[in-house]
């Protein structure tokens, strides 16, 4: 790396963290600093959720991992994410707008009770700490492999870049943070484009690289350039499209850090398109990344770890200039995702451990402040997973996804879309990650299980059908004894067309026992109440056009279309 | 000082600031293909979009004065 990519790479990415800092004064109020006081307009809420989604680990993991599995992994960026995110907009998220929690897991202890909030809370901190070591040990390969960087210094430069995309959320709180991200976002994609556009180029284009591929091994194009070319033995590539599907849908649907940017929209309205917009974002950007893997296959055929196929492109095809862009690029992927895992990760301390069941009545600036100390310790527990990334990071993400992640998924689901009973909740959860384990365990040990009880593939199926089918069987068990669950016990926590929240927030907030006279009850019962839309409906109601759910079905269609007709 | 005034001054200081960040990276990138030819229609086209966006922010910020 030459001084001027140094230059460009530290002018784009300090200058929007100079930016942040400037920008976005000191929030005191805990309302304003958790939520952005539910001010956020809809391309915000989009571009943030899809810079958040997208980090640094998924430029180097994602070439990585399609130089082994290549286009497959199309199903979860085309249609997992973006399913998850408007199931998330349009379902799950609704019920929380309205009841007016800062979490995911509050709302899960209003649903499920204690425990469930706090496995959520757990779940939750594996997963984006687990991401974290990700973006962490991607840094550092390009830094080391591209910016030929010693290995000591490389991992200053990555603490470094950790510890300052903290101070802007220290400082601004959400609305920084997701500023931010719409920022970071234009660089990442145009990282991607520059990145690709000069690679497939070079290659000569799907029939060059058709045919270099070809000339490693006949069976390579069926296998890369394929949405169904790839499939272990003993697992049919529907399986794997299923499984990458359903990855990124709980993705969306269970995390908080995610979940805390679409509660802060300022309207219903704002945080359905954003769903949209993130979904158009993530699908260009990941067409881009996803490509990379099969074109580092034809150049690189034989890398013994496929998460340096991203560096060696980077360094071999890209002169001065264009490689600092591109770093800059990777670098802002980066910081989107370590501002949202802050302030996310954070959110669930202090408002669901914290408050909950440590210091239960502070005035309202305490929990701000604990928030803010609390960014740094978040940021550390990273470093926790570095020595585990070797093997690929996305691999050992997928393991550990499918058996701990995808049941609190179908818990929530379970819990918005049916009148399940408040008891299931701890049942499904407690079913779903025994299994998982037991499968995590049983390959690790060499076990004489069946591939389909133990491959990371099968997990994502069974997790998804297991908790949701034992909570609704024993749903019917406790029915049978108590009768259906009261609609009481459901106002406001199932989805519902309609509902109104002025009917029940006060409800709301004396709901449960354990928050009388605490802070928790206090924010829940003084949190305003956001409109539907954030305009005045024209009398005939909605043109097509300003529907978020037309647009919702129709890139939902046609990235099905593309997966599965096209590009099968 | 009235509302409007108040809500103006951010706003010419962000399109101000995106301006000259905008413009800075493509005096850059113009800068790299010193370095190397290698791409230059590449760089000189980004910076070219660049320079426009940039133009456009410095207009707004004068504008909004």
């Amino acid at each position: 790396m030459t001084l001027i990519d140094w230059l460009l790479l530290l002018t784009i990415n300090g200058g929007i963290v100079a930016y942040g800092l400037v920008a976005f004064g000191q929030k005191r109020e805990s309302f304003d600093w958790y939520l952005a006081a539910k001010s956020m307009p809809w391309w915000v809420v989009g571009l943030s959720a899809f810079g958040t989604a997208v980090d640094s680990g998924d430029y180097v993991a994602i070439a990585g991992a399609s130089y082994k599995l290549g286009f497959s992994q199309l199903s979860q960026w085309w249609l997992g994410i973006a399913a998850g995110w408007f199931i998330l907009s349009f379902f799950v998220i609704v019920p929380m707008y309205r009841s007016g929690v800062f979490t995911n897991a509050e709302w899960l202890e209003f649903r499920f009770g204690p425990a469930v909030r706090l496995l959520a809370v757990l779940i939750n901190i594996q997963s984006r700490t687990n991401v974290l070591g990700n973006i962490f040990f991607s840094m550092f390969l390009i830094l080391s492999v591209v910016a030929q960087v010693e290995e000591g210094w490389a991992w200053v430069v990555v603490v470094g870049a950790a510890a300052t995309s903290t101070l802007y959320i220290i400082r601004g709180g959400l609305q920084a943070g997701a500023f931010m991200d719409a920022m970071q976002s234009a660089v990442m994609i145009v990282a991607s484009l520059v990145l690709w556009g000069v690679l497939w180029t070079q290659v000569g284009g799907w029939d060059g690289l058709e045919q270099k591929l070809a000339a490693l091994d006949p069976q390579l194009p069926g296998t890369l350039l394929h949405v169904g070319g790839y499939s272990p033995p003993g697992v049919s590539p529907w399986v794997v499209a299923c499984c990458f599907v359903i990855v990124l849908t709980t993705y969306a649907v269970i995390n908080q850090y995610e979940a805390i940017r679409f509660l802060g929209a300022r309207s219903e309205w704002d945080f359905k398109m954003a769903a949209l917009v993130a979904s158009l974002a993530t699908a260009i950007c990941l067409w881009f990344n996803v490509c990379l893997g099969p074109l580092a296959r034809a150049e690189f055929p034989n890398l013994a770890i496929t998460d340096q196929a991203y560096p060696l492109l980077v360094q071999k095809y890209l002169p001065t200039g264009l490689l600092g862009l591109v770093l800059a690029g990777v670098v802002a992927a980066g910081y989107s995702t370590f501002d949202s895992i802050g302030i996310g990760i954070t959110s669930l301390f202090v408002r669901d451990v914290y408050a909950r069941f440590l210091v239960k009545n502070a005035p309202d600036a305490h929990y701000t402040r604990v928030g803010r100390l609390a960014v740094p310790f978040i940021m550390a527990c990273g470093f926790l997973y570095v020595p585990f990334l070797k093997e690929g990071m996305m691999l050992f993400y997928l393991r550990l996804a499918g058996a701990i992640a995808v049941p609190l998924m179908s818990v929530i689901l379970t819990g918005v879309f049916t009148r399940v009973h408040r008891q299931t909740g701890i049942i499904g959860l407690l079913v779903g990650l025994g299994y998982g384990l037991s499968a995590i365990i049983g390959e690790a040990k060499g076990w004489p299980l069946p591939v389909w009880y133990t491959s990371t593939w099968w997990t994502y199926l069974w997790n998804t059908l297991l908790p949701a089918g034992t909570m609704l069987f024993s749903s019917w068990i406790i029915s049978q004894w108590k009768g259906p669950a009261r609609d009481e016990e459901l106002r406001g926590l199932v989805y519902a067309r309609g509902s109104r929240p002025e009917d029940y927030r006060q409800a709301m907030g004396h709901r449960l026992r354990a928050l009388e006279g605490t802070w928790l009850q206090k924010t829940l019962l003084e949190a305003p109440i956001r409109p539907e839309y954030p305009f005045a409906l024209p009398p005939g109601g909605l043109p097509w056009h300003r529907r978020p759910g037309v647009w919702a079905c129709l890139y939902l269609g046609v990235a099905a279309f593309l997966l599965y007709g096209v590009l099968w | 000082m009235s509302e409007s005034e108040k809500e103006g001054k951010p706003a010419r200081f962000e399109r101000l600031y995106t301006a000259v960040l905008l413009l800075v990276v493509a005096v850059l990138l113009l800068l790299s293909t010193l370095y190397t030819p290698a791409l230059w229609g590449v760089k000189a086209g980004i910076a070219l979009g660049l320079l426009g966006m940039s133009s456009y922010f410095f207009w707004r910020a004068r504008s909004s004065r």
